[in-house]
């Protein structure tokens, strides 16, 4: 009697909470998508992009594609190519499982690119922390029921999906997806400090998990099968870096040389070598605002004109 | 496992229905598969260190109740604390006591490399140690017969709710418990229920949002002066409260949910009048066990009085050692063994100063004056807890009373969060001044249905989405 008296209830309690979660969810799902930010005021991809935009160029990546948009460099990145850019980098170490919920989110809104620069770090094809562990890609994003069920079929951990579901709480965006350092992509690095590159190395493999490898391989898949469904093109290209060997690039160029080779409207560049004078940086991984009009200049451009690279 | 993770609450599901369905007979072999198994989520081949003290306490015990001659039973008692605390000195302590010898060598200019092992600490060792510990003394004293059955016996050890952090049992208390029947009780299935409920939101509402406070005061305690430093104080007092009494109520109500009663570990310490008093209420399995197995075999209070303050501060200061191999922890213990022996030579000076400022015994002026500055005292003695090292400890002392200083204790993690750690707090002394009454969890059992449930269902979703969940934050008392 006990039993069936406790399952009832416990089937009914649990019933009214499904319930609850689903009223609470389809009440805040897109509550804010009036809210447009300018995208130097803000790190969030989904208060910035808007509904219905067409764009000349977008970017994906981590951080260091999110540079390209922070303090006045979006802006000036625009106006070096005369083109409309859309930044969907994330900080905080936005891998390929982040990219995918950004970029799907964005064409859902009915917007389209031209032309995607995915712009790569290797380490993203390793890392669970840059991928599925990922709780900050989502920190400074509005809630959304279709990126909810995103999170729910990739088959992201239940602390990502928590704290997502943490944003129906969120009443000042503005704060929230503020960038912490602004100013710093006007310094420059003085010299390479090797040690420091050095543990830098040793911190990225220390996070590697190489049998995630194939499996955040098949989100490139995605990407590109997007990107074809919404008419763009996507060109990959491996950032450079100022730590030299970096663990598993090998792999991951080979990767890429062969998805662009089996697409057509897919390319890849690796630039991992390139770009090694620290003018061109603020700290041993992001460009600085010289970093990032040069590569505008000499990458970006020479892409979308059909020229050869001069590196 | 954590028991604030999804994989517990799985686990849990399976056993407690398993636990239901199966015949008596065969449940203590459920719980000792599903212990070890809860164990080895963990570190698997740690279970072995479990398995070889269980066995060893199983013998030893089995074997002094057989025997009459007084010396050959002591015997098997020091083998018995001998390979139990070896274990427990080896994980825990070796490596502070190499570095301790290395740096007062260094100290006179000896230069010589103590050795070290790289051996992680098995969780939940020194609780596991001292409820085994406490079984084959009790044998010995012949306070309880040894038990016959291995399978109990080893579910005794490693019975899971309280496995890793408490409370600490008592053979009298546990070990008949586990062969009792116990048949599903539906008044205590949802109290066992309740109880884990609350003992959740304890945990990753209130504990781990102050932890945000505490950690990025105490983790620079540099750049830091003032009110900062004693906001994350006050804050860590209520965060390792709520942390460990979060992991308790937890660890009480699952094993309700399934007939086991575990002792009480907290009874609103915060309102001791006194530091006596506050020992009466905090983590009483392991006071009890020191005033039990130490403090009493010392020679208590008898005798004179030098000794019964010797015995009093040998107990604290191995208390202190207890919690953590640091000389933080033997500072803190210290410090409350110096509090107790100053309470006891002037009757309790905090009395004395409450019958100054107010007129009566009685008055609430003067309760509430015993109160602050006992909780002044235990907050003090939480640095040296909490700190990083001593030099972080002296650090926060040095700056806490700096008046003007640049940082203030808004500017560490913001007004909105600030002032939401201090409804929290307000929220948690409101809950623990009305259970000085009437037990909140009776209060709620007798509300209406819609009022109850509404009450869950509240909770349910405050621990949703302001709780913290994953793997940083641990339970505190995981470490001991």
């Amino acid at each position: 009697m006990g039993i069936q008296k406790f399952f009832i209830k416990a089937v009914a309690f649990t019933l009214l909470n499904i319930f609850l979660l689903v009223a609470v969810l389809l009440f805040f799902s897109g509550s804010n998508r009036d809210i447009q930010f300018n995208i130097k005021d803000t790190e969030s991809n989904l208060l910035a992009t808007g509904a219905n935009r067409h764009y000349d160029i977008g970017l994906l990546g981590t951080s260091r594609g999110r540079v390209f948009s922070r303090d006045d460099n979006h802006q000036r990145v625009e106006n070096l190519l005369q083109k409309s850019l859309v930044n969907l980098s994330k900080g905080g170490g936005g891998g390929l499982m982040p990219a995918k919920i950004h970029l799907s989110y964005f064409y859902s809104r009915g917007n389209s690119v031209d032309h995607l620069f995915y712009l790569v770090d290797p380490w993203v094809f390793y890392s669970p922390i840059n991928n599925e562990n990922n709780t900050f890609f989502l920190r400074d994003e509005p809630f959304e029921l279709s990126i909810l069920w995103q999170l729910i079929t990739d088959r992201y951990p239940l602390n990502t999906i928590f704290s997502y579901l943490k944003m129906i709480a969120v009443t000042d965006w503005q704060e929230i997806s503020r960038y912490a350092g602004p100013g710093l992509t006007s310094g420059t690095l003085k010299n390479i400090d090797h040690e420091k590159v050095q543990q830098a190395k040793i911190y990225y493999q220390s996070r590697y998990k190489k049998e995630s490898f194939k499996r955040y391989c098949q989100y490139v898949d995605t990407i590109n099968a997007l990107a074809k469904k919404h008419g763009s093109k996507i060109t990959y290209i491996i950032l450079p870096l100022l730590i030299p060997d970096f663990p598993g690039i090998e792999a991951v160029d080979q990767k890429l040389r062969e998805v662009a080779k089996q697409q057509s409207h897919v390319s890849y560049i690796n630039l991992s070598t390139a770009m090694q004078n620290t003018q061109y940086y603020y700290d041993h991984m992001h460009f600085n605002t010289r970093g990032i009009s040069y590569f505008s200049q000499n990458v970006l451009a020479p892409i979308l004109e059909g020229k050869d690279l001069s590196f | 496992m954590l028991f604030n993770s999804l994989q517990f609450s799985l686990f849990f599901l399976v056993v407690v229905t398993a636990y239901f369905l199966l015949p008596h007979r065969y449940r203590w072999g459920l719980l000792l598969v599903s212990s070890y198994y809860f164990y080895m989520c963990w570190k698997a081949e740690y279970v072995l260190l479990i398995m070889f003290s269980t066995v060893v306490d199983y013998f030893a015990a089995l074997r002094m109740s057989a025997l009459t001659d007084q010396k050959r039973r002591k015997k098997y008692l020091a083998l018995s604390l001998t390979c139990n605390l070896s274990i427990l000195f080896f994980f825990k302590y070796f490596n502070f006591l190499s570095q301790s010898v290395h740096q007062t060598l260094q100290s006179i200019n000896i230069f010589y490399d103590t050795p070290l092992f790289k051996v992680l600490l098995p969780v939940g060792i020194s609780f596991y140690t001292f409820q085994t510990l406490s079984y084959t003394i009790d044998v010995y004293k012949g306070r309880v017969s040894a038990e016959r059955h291995l399978g109990i016996y080893a579910l005794y050890v490693s019975f899971w709710p309280q496995l890793v952090a408490g409370p600490i049992e008592r053979t009298k208390h546990l070990l008949p418990q586990l062969r009792q029947r116990y048949e599903f009780d539906y008044p205590r299935v949802v109290g066992g229920l309740r109880l884990m409920l609350w003992g959740l939101f304890k945990k990753v509402v209130i504990a781990d949002q102050l932890a945000v406070y505490v950690n990025r005061v105490y983790n620079h305690v540099d750049d830091y002066q003032g009110l900062p430093l004693v906001v994350a104080t006050f804050f860590f007092a209520i965060q390792i409260y709520c942390d460990f009494s979060g992991y308790t109520d937890m660890a009480r109500g699952a094993a309700r949910v399934m007939g086991f009663d575990l002792m009480e570990n907290f009874r609103r310490p915060y309102f001791a009048k006194s530091i006596r008093e506050f020992w009466q209420r905090w983590h009483i399995s392991l006071s009890t066990w020191f005033r039990d197995y130490v403090y009493i075999p010392l020679g208590g209070n008898r005798g004179v009085k030098w000794r019964w303050y010797y015995n009093l501060m040998i107990t604290f200061l191995l208390s202190g050692l207890w919690h953590g191999a640091n000389w933080t922890f033997v500072v803190w213990g210290g410090l409350h063994g110096f509090y107790l022996v100053i309470e006891n030579m002037s009757g309790s000076f905090q009395a004395r100063i409450a019958r100054c400022i107010s007129a009566g015994e009685q008055t609430f002026m003067n309760r509430l004056t015993r109160l602050a500055m006992t909780m002044t005292m235990i907050c003090f003695a939480w640095i040296f807890f909490r700190a990083n090292s001593l030099g972080d400890a002296f650090s926060v002392l040095g700056n806490m009373f700096v008046m003007h200083s640049s940082t203030t204790a808004i500017s560490v993690v913001g007004l909105p969060l600030l002032l939401c750690d201090l409804c929290l707090v307000l929220f948690l002394f409101t809950v623990d001044m009305l259970e000085r009454k009437h037990s909140i969890q009776d209060v709620i059992a007798d509300l209406p249905l819609t009022l109850r449930w509404l009450f869950y269902t509240i909770l349910l979703w405050i621990i949703a989405v302001a709780g913290v969940f994953g793997t940083r934050q641990e339970f505190i008392y995981f470490q001991f």
